[in-house]
């Protein structure tokens, strides 16, 4: 028996992007949450699907508005596998940086929208405000300042100057100052803990069971963190620390966050360093007759993980697990018997991205067809079908 | 004496009217401090000017619950009720015992804002309504407690009579509940989970627009100006109108410094707090008992 149903989204101030979340309560207790996705479904899979490669890259680089960067690396990287080609040194250090600046930019404005959602409207401001140093980052060496795109199979568009990498560290001993104070307000702050601390709990275990990934699992516990477990591009040159910790609460998530960005500044002081002297390759088409190939690649949330076909020069199939996918399912159980206040704390602190991770999702068993009624709305409402 | 009389009317509705333009003044500023704080340019300080006036103009709401009269009608006795306030604070109405209606009505004013949520036919104003009943039952009483604490170690019988200075020293700790129970009543963190956008939405006033948000949005205003009056005239009640002027702007200070440097607890954490205040305040009632008999 519940007392009443009440209806989190698809438009509600906690959360940012279009989903509902259907809450039976019990007086102020949350006695059973329900997911209801498909408010974003854009089909991206299906439209990669007969483009060229070239073409391809285009569109994987604006499935998510935070993490296009990882987006686009992760299919480039499945490319350069299915060619069986190994990026020049200097290469494979400006995507990493871009990837590093990628995760402080993402975790700032993340951690600014979980100090918005407990109500501290100031440190939300100040985070936004230390986005634009990364931003501003972003437009002089990309050209972009949301869409970074820079990534091309074998090689990246643009070289980095000298005068950029002498912006960039300007830019990184301003965030260090900062994110040290961040570090110590969240430390110091009683409200910030009475509101976090044993908030939405993810054992190890049950992060393990849940495949979850990023910083979320890092928070309880269980490494799997692709940078230091498969590195890839400039990884394995680098000296970094993975951080772990085993609460597991959304304040060990907060944490974990804000000590990723002073480890993500102290790793772009580190590329800069040791940046190697010479020329980017030129970009040219890639041709593949026949392809198939895997990349994982750590983005800000967790690994993106890509799998890609080719065949006669154009993608086959091509299918992308984002992190959302692997940390959303926790989302009902973690909310069972909390209360009210604390939805959008612990939606917040998984760091949810609806539009990147949405697909359809059909179970055959024999002839019967299990399918999710979103899910087939989207499917027998498309014009391709 | 006819004519004394008159003129005392025509000043204290002066009074009253200059009450409205002031309160949404004093929200301009709150909100322009606020946002110079947060690193952000912030509304120029007549917004709150524009704000009412384009509410005013909307048309009637198509709300389900508009059919319902109750909808239409409370946030006008809201506004009423938290505009009467003024009446006592000023000096205007003045009696022997007025304390206690003081009280009442101030009370009054936080029943309405319940029934506001409830009347509106929204799952999210009745969770406010909820919230706002929850505390409701620790801050009044606390406040009820304070302000008799006050009036008692005056040994006054009337709030027009109040004129003991400096009672933030004598009288510390019924201060500090009259404090923390105004950050309650006028929704500031870290007290403001009646109203906690990202939680409950617009809590209350999620169903309301065009006049009915207009003057939901000028009684909390009033409700801003009256709290800082009425705390600048319990807690310091400096000699002169200039010195009264410079500490209302103090706790205006104070209460746009709390909102800016703090998170919200959620509501149980919210009440457990509040019993404390409760028991301060209790606390403190006991001492003046042992004080002044």
């Amino acid at each position: 028996m519940h007392d009443f149903s009440l209806p989190i989204g698809p438009v509600n101030p906690s959360i940012k992007e279009p989903t509902c979340i259907k809450l039976n309560l019990e007086g102020n207790i949350i006695r059973e949450a329900k997911l209801q996705l498909g408010y974003v479904h854009k089909g991206i899979e299906q439209l990669l699907e007969g483009k060229k490669i070239e073409q391809a890259l285009y569109i994987t680089q604006r499935i998510c508005g935070i993490c296009s960067f990882s987006h686009s690396n992760g299919f480039v990287h499945s490319i350069e596998k299915m060619i069986d080609y190994d990026s020049p040194k200097r290469v494979k250090f400006i995507r990493t940086l871009i990837t590093e600046l990628e995760r402080i930019q993402s975790h700032t404005l993340w951690m600014g929208f979980m100090f918005h959602e407990f109500g501290f409207e100031t440190m939300f401001q100040y985070l936004l405000r230390d986005r634009e140093y990364i931003l501003e980052v972003f437009e002089r060496v990309t050209g972009g300042r949301v869409h970074h795109a820079i990534n091309k199979p074998k090689t990246v568009k643009y070289d980095l100057r000298k005068q950029d990498i002498k912006f960039i560290l300007e830019k990184m001993k301003i965030l260090e100052k900062q994110f040290a104070e961040y570090l110590d307000i969240v430390k110091t702050d009683e409200v910030t803990k009475k509101r976090l601390v044993d908030v939405g709990i993810i054992k190890k275990q049950q992060a393990k069971r849940y495949c979850l990934v990023g910083p979320a699992a890092r928070a309880s516990g269980f490494n799997n963190d692709i940078r230091s477990k498969h590195p890839y591009d400039a990884y394995p040159y680098l000296d970094f620390d993975v951080m772990v910790n085993k609460n597991g609460d959304a304040y060990a998530r907060l944490t974990v966050r804000l000590m990723e960005v002073l480890e993500s500044i102290k790793i772009n002081r580190q590329l800069m360093k040791d940046l190697p002297e010479g020329d980017i390759p030129k970009s040219n088409l890639t041709f593949i007759k026949e392809g198939m190939a895997t990349a994982q690649v750590e983005a800000p949330r967790g690994e993106n993980f890509y799998f890609t076909i080719v065949k006669d020069n154009v993608i086959d199939r091509i299918k992308i697990r984002t992190p959302t996918f692997a940390l959303i399912n926790i989302l009902p159980v973690l909310l069972e018997n909390r209360p009210i206040g604390d939805v959008p704390v612990i939606l917040h602190s998984l760091d949810p991205c609806f539009s990147c991770m949405e697909r359809v999702i059909v179970v055959k068993e024999n002839k019967r067809e299990v399918i999710d009624e979103h899910a087939f709305l989207h499917k027998y409402c498309d014009q391709h079908h | 004496m006819n004519m004394h009389f008159s003129t005392n009317i025509v000043i204290n509705i002066i009074r009253m009217l200059a009450v409205i333009p002031l309160a949404l003044i004093v929200d301009g500023i709150f909100r322009k401090v606020l946002a110079r704080m947060q690193n952000r340019a912030g509304p120029p300080i007549i917004q709150p000017f524009y704000d009412i006036v384009k509410l005013f103009g909307k048309k009637k709401s198509d709300s389900r619950g508009y059919k319902n009269i109750f909808f239409r009608v409370i946030p006008i006795l809201y506004f009423l009720s938290t505009y009467g306030l003024f009446l006592f604070i000023l000096g205007i109405i003045n009696f022997q015992f007025d304390f206690i209606m003081f009280i009442y009505i101030i009370v009054l004013s936080s029943g309405l804002y319940i029934i506001l949520g409830l009347v509106s036919n929204s799952p999210f104003g009745v969770f406010g309504s909820m919230r706002d009943m929850l505390l409701m039952i620790c801050y009044e009483i606390a406040l009820t407690i304070c302000v008799f604490s006050f009036i008692v170690y005056s040994d006054v019988l009337s709030l027009g009579q109040l004129n003991e200075s400096w009672m933030i020293l004598k009288l510390p700790l019924a201060s500090l509940c009259m404090f923390v129970v105004v950050l309650v009543e006028t929704r500031i963190t870290p007290f403001d989970t009646a109203e906690a956008e990202p939680e409950i939405m617009g809590s209350v006033e999620t169903e309301y627009s065009g006049k009915g948000l207009g003057l939901l949005d000028m009684s909390r205003q009033l409700k801003l100006l009256f709290f800082v009056i009425m705390l600048t005239k319990f807690l310091f009640n400096p000699a002169g109108i200039l010195a009264f002027i410079l500490f209302s702007i103090l706790i205006l200070f104070i209460l746009i410094f709390s909102e800016a440097t703090s998170a919200r607890y959620r509501t149980d954490q919210t009440f457990n707090i509040l019993l404390i205040v409760l028991l301060l305040s209790v606390i403190e009632f006991i001492r003046l008992y042992i004080l002044v008999w």
